[in-house]
């Protein structure tokens, strides 16, 4: 897949960024507000050369485009558009600090200015103001060096010349909307779902949402904790951000009582090397889930380190966009930033400085600068949510946080106590009115009542309750902001299956609007996909079967192919019917599975086309075309990005029906095609069947450590006896042979398993230890089995775990002692039974390869006898077989004795290598129950 | 870049790690891959070296210093452009007879 390629296109108009479209929606809501401008202030060695700056000013306008942009709305949706450069260079002689609090039109522009201040001490200052729409902190040193580049031409009497941008700002936003990820977004947007949204720290008020007065506190980070910072961060491999982030999280956890918050981080989203130095907004608030799991510094910075990776590496997922995605809920309230950018070298004037613009962006912002003197802290707070204690309180508690942290990083955090906290006893509300409506006469019509009702949903949960509204009622009168209105749209657009611009409803925000553009909008094709069709992260054992599925060699073994045969009178055309019904009915069997290499790991959808049924007339085949064409169907692997994961086909033959069904083991485990099939059998009956179970979206964590102790020191292969060498990738090739036990030593053997406390399974796995080990050397073994992992009977998807069985017979063990040793292996296998095989073999087995399965190549397992396929149906035998291990061994307990199923691979052993095998294991059960105190080996 | 930084720059990527941090003599499942960064490992070497790897040849030179030599062993096959589905079904049928 090739994205869209980032180049010059040259025109004069283009769509907003996502990033710049919310900046433009907030304006909006509040035109004119100084909530994103941006006062930069310089200052001058010396006196400044007005008419010089002026040039300078305009040559860098000239050539960022981004400079002489405004923004409207045309019937197409917002548009920037470039217009020639205007620069008008104000000198004044009063202070500054109020031109700083101005804003800007956007739709007039422009959307620079720029004020000399003559008179002070030392030289002039300068204050560029510019709105965020066109500027950002990473722009600041390709902004201030062209510009002092452009003086020091003007001051000499030369016009200024500064190259030509390769691509401006309006080529990026165009590339941006070209790259949208809508996948990444739902995906996102679905994990963010899960963390309560609201963070309020101690002393909060009440208040409405919407543009508060902000202020500003500046701290110091202490050197020596600066270093020790560096140094931990060093140490634990993370980035000083993520140590800074840890400390903040942990002052907020203790200021909000919260375990689990999210943090807006605000990153410079330059994702695209070509737009590295230009000038424009490109940055991007990424919600952070921090928690307070781990019980030291360092275990939360690990903790974090994972999240942020996995966070960063997908921050082009637009805020707007998951503000929209989320409805009704405000996604961060509290931000940090790590300012890292390089500061504009110039001889001529100081770094620019941010002037506070009395508004706040956030309730609560850590900005932290790199500066050459060390790191300096900021935090910009909301003075009307907080008081103005916070700010200095909630600063002195995150440096006293970082300090004990980086110095103390393996001490518990618990017992870390704060020198004072949050401020404990919230300050009472300030009374808050519910705002007057008027309510014009008459009734509302139908559809004025549902958008009144989505009014008053998305203002409820803003804070604004019981508002008397009518059709005249104002959005932003009631407290309404413009992301409430970005996500009151989506919903209306769940809600009713129409789109609207959000744009249409922000130019008259009343109840009467949003009616009308409900009643015109238009319908939105398709239906709406159900949120919780993913994507998700695929299982642990998903992601090991993807990673199996792309190996040639070994991709048909994890195909789960069923062939069942059906007398000839069975109805043909209502099995496929039933077989369609059924197909469509699982999320399971709609699964679309792709790797993301980003976030390194496999998702999965499940929101993909059906597979249907097929009918083929083979009456008039011979055999062998027969033969070939079930072949097919049981081994062609799938394209499990693009296609379903499972396919049936019917095939009428001479005198009977053939059903072929196959599906990738992703998606299916044996249990689960008999649910199917006998599912196919309630369908064509008529009967009603349960609602399809979803797999649950995300594994449970669980905990290898105990079960590793167990099996640790167990060879990671077992010495079979092969007939010819492995190769350097194993084949699946199998053939199976079978023996039965009969009936009367089976149910010795039973018995005798059932006094030890074992079941078929267990023993079983131990006459297979016994019978290996009377041929050879080994006595130590590890054999994989299946554990069924379902809850649910009906559900249909791939819920089994391989698990690992310790057969230990050091020291020539009684029959006795064995079945007791299997037991105790069985149930620490057992107990571990959540833990994925992978992380098993990952601590046992690190240098295994390709040329034998990890672990063991052995699998033993215990299977039913009683299931039979409805409808008369008859499953037939596969052969030959595809394997996983070099040998699987199934127990299957029948009415008549215990028959014994060993498939193998053939290209290591011949067929009567794998009789005597059997024969060896009947042995060992005829000594199992002549004597239980006998010695399994004899060897003392 | 020499093959060896080429590789240790490989499993950064993959691994998540710094490029200094890559051990050289430690197996990549030791050093904390799994088999699908085992994958995604394989996809960035075959595009940095330009050469017909498997995935089987990583399992077997295992280390930084052992792919490397192996890489720098091969001769230098151009990647073929991926073979269609059936070709690809015709092949692993063949190995598996």
């Amino acid at each position: 897949m090739s994205e869209p390629r980032l180049h010059r296109l040259g025109a004069r108009t283009a769509p907003l960024s996502s990033a710049q479209e919310r900046l433009w929606f907030i304006d909006a809501a509040a035109p004119g507000s100084p909530v994103y401008t941006v006062p930069l202030l310089v200052e001058w060695r010396g006196a400044v050369d007005v008419e010089a700056l002026r040039v300078a000013l305009l040559a860098v306008v000239e050539r960022h485009e981004v400079l002489r942009t405004t923004y409207r709305e045309d019937d197409g949706g917002l548009v920037q558009v470039i217009g020639e450069p205007r620069v008008t260079v104000e000198v004044v002689d009063h202070d500054l600090e109020a031109e700083a609090r101005r804003g800007f039109d956007l739709a007039a522009g422009p959307l620079v200015r720029c004020a000399v201040r003559r008179g002070r001490t030392g030289g002039d200052a300068v204050l560029l103001t510019i709105h965020h729409i066109a500027v950002d902190g990473w722009s600041l040193a390709p902004l201030f060096e062209d510009l002092d580049a452009a003086y020091a031409a003007a001051v000499a009497g030369e016009p200024p010349r500064l190259p030509e941008l390769p691509v401006q700002y309006a080529d990026f936003a165009v590339w941006d909307r070209a790259v949208a990820d809508e996948g990444l977004l739902a995906r996102r947007a679905d994990e963010l779902a899960t963390t309560p949204a609201e963070l309020r720290l101690g002393g909060a008020r009440e208040v409405p949402d919407g543009i508060h007065a902000g202020a500003q506190h500046r701290f110091d980070l202490p050197d020596d904790t600066c270093s020790a910072l560096t140094a931990l961060a060093k140490g634990l491999r993370v980035t000083p951000f993520v140590v800074l982030l840890a400390a903040y999280a942990e002052a907020l956890s203790r200021w909000s009582a919260r375990e689990e918050f999210l943090v807006g981080a605000v990153t410079a989203n330059r994702t695209h090397p070509a737009v590295e130095d230009l000038v424009g907004f490109f940055v991007n608030t990424v919600p952070l889930r921090c928690t307070t799991c781990g019980a030291t510094f360092a275990e939360r910075c690990a903790g974090l380190r994972r999240e942020a990776f996995a966070t960063m590496t997908n921050q082009r997922v637009p805020y707007r966009d998951l503000v929209a995605a989320l409805p009704g809920r405000g996604v961060v309230d509290v931000g940090f930033v790590v300012q890292n950018m390089p500061a504009p070298r110039s001889t001529r004037c100081t770094a620019p400085r941010v002037l506070p613009t009395g508004v706040a962006k956030f309730d609560v912002l850590l900005i932290i600068d790199e500066t050459p003197d060390g790191l300096v802290g900021t935090l910009d707070f909301d003075v009307e949510r907080y008081p103005v204690e916070l700010g200095p309180r909630l600063a002195e508690d995150f440096v006293a946080v970082l300090r004990h942290g980086v110095s103390a990083p393996d001490a518990p955090l618990r017992e870390f106590r704060l020198p004072h906290g949050p401020l404990a006893v919230p300050e009472p509300a300030p009374p808050w009115e519910t705002p007057v409506v008027t309510t014009d006469a008459g009734d509302l019509t139908g559809r004025e009542r549902l958008a009144a009702a989505l009014f008053r949903d998305v203002l409820a949960e803003a804070g604004v309750d019981e508002v008397d509204l009518g059709r005249d009622s104002n959005f932003f009168v009631l407290g309404g902001h413009s992301l409430l209105a970005v996500s009151m749209v989506a919903r209306a657009q769940a809600r009713c299956g129409v789109a609207v611009r959000p744009g249409e409803f922000l130019a008259e925000p009343t109840v009467a609007r949003l009616a009308a553009l409900l009643d015109a909008g238009a319908r939105t094709t398709g239906p709406v996909v159900e949120a919780d069709d993913g994507p998700f992260p695929a299982t642990s054992t998903q992601q090991r079967f993807w990673f199996l599925d792309r190996m040639p060699e070994l991709r048909a073994a994890y195909l789960v192919p069923t062939v069942v045969e059906f007398p000839d009178d069975v109805d043909v055309e209502a099995l496929r019917a039933a077989l369609d019904v059924v197909l469509a009915r699982h999320p399971a069997l709609r699964s679309r599975f792709t790797l993301d290499r980003r976030r390194k790991q496999v998702v999965r959808t499940t929101s993909g086309a059906p597979a249907s049924a097929t009918v083929t007339d083979a009456r008039g085949w011979d055999p062998v075309k027969l033969e070939d064409h079930v072949a097919d169907l049981c081994w062609t692997p799938f394209d499990l990005a693009d296609e379903a994961p499972v396919r049936a086909a019917l095939a009428r033959t001479r005198d009977r029906v053939l059903l072929v069904l196959c599906a990738h083991h992703m998606v299916v485990d044996g249990a689960s095609v008999r649910v199917l099939l006998d599912e196919v059998d309630a369908v064509v009956s008529g009967r009603e069947l349960p609602p399809p179970v979803r797999p649950a979206a995300v594994e449970a964590p669980a905990d290898p450590g105990d079960l590793i102790a167990v099996l640790a020191g167990a060879p990671t292969d077992v010495a079979l006896p092969h007939d010819r060498p492995r190769g350097t990738t194993q084949s699946i090739l199998g053939a199976t042979r079978t023996t039965t036990l009969d009936a009367g030593t089976a149910e010795s053997v039973r018995a005798t398993a059932a006094g030890s406390g074992c079941g078929t399974f267990l023993v079983t796995a131990a006459l297979l230890a016994v019978t290996l080990a009377r041929r050879g050397d080994q006595r130590d073994f590890l054999f994989a089995f299946p554990w069924s992992g379902r809850t649910d009977p009906h559900a249909v998807g791939m819920f089994v775990n391989t698990l690992a069985l310790r057969v230990d017979l050091r020291g020539d063990p009684t029959w006795r002692e064995l079945l007791d040793r299997v037991r105790r292996a069985g149930s620490a296998a057992y107990r571990a039974a959540d833990v994925p095989f992978d992380a098993v073999v990952g601590a046992l087995h690190p240098d295994r390869d390709l040329s034998r399965p990890p672990i063991t190549p052995v699998y033993v397992a215990a299977d039913v006898d009683g299931w039979r396929p409805p409808m008369g149906g008859e499953q037939l035998p596969l052969d030959p077989v595809a394997v996983k291990y070099e040998l699987e061994l199934t127990a299957t307990d029948l009415d008549g004795g215990l028959r014994l199923a060993a498939a193998y691979q053939v290209d290591l052993f011949d067929e009567t290598t794998i009789t005597r095998l059997l024969a060896g294991i009947t042995a060992a059960a005829t000594d199992l129950v002549a004597d239980l105190d006998s010695p399994t080996l004899g060897e003392n | 870049m020499s093959t060896l930084e080429q590789v240790r720059e490989a499993w950064a990527d993959a691994l998540d790690v710094e490029t200094d941090a890559v051990p050289l003599d430690v197996s990549f499942f030791e050093a904390g891959g799994n088999s699908l960064l085992l994958l995604l490992l394989w996809e960035r070497l075959t595009e940095l070296t330009a050469r017909d790897l498997k995935a089987a040849d990583l399992f077997e030179h295992s280390t930084v210093v052992a792919q490397s030599e192996f890489l720098d062993g091969t001769d230098e096959r151009p990647v073929v452009a991926a073979a269609s589905r059936s070709a690809l079904l015709g092949r692993a049928r063949r190995e598996v007879r």
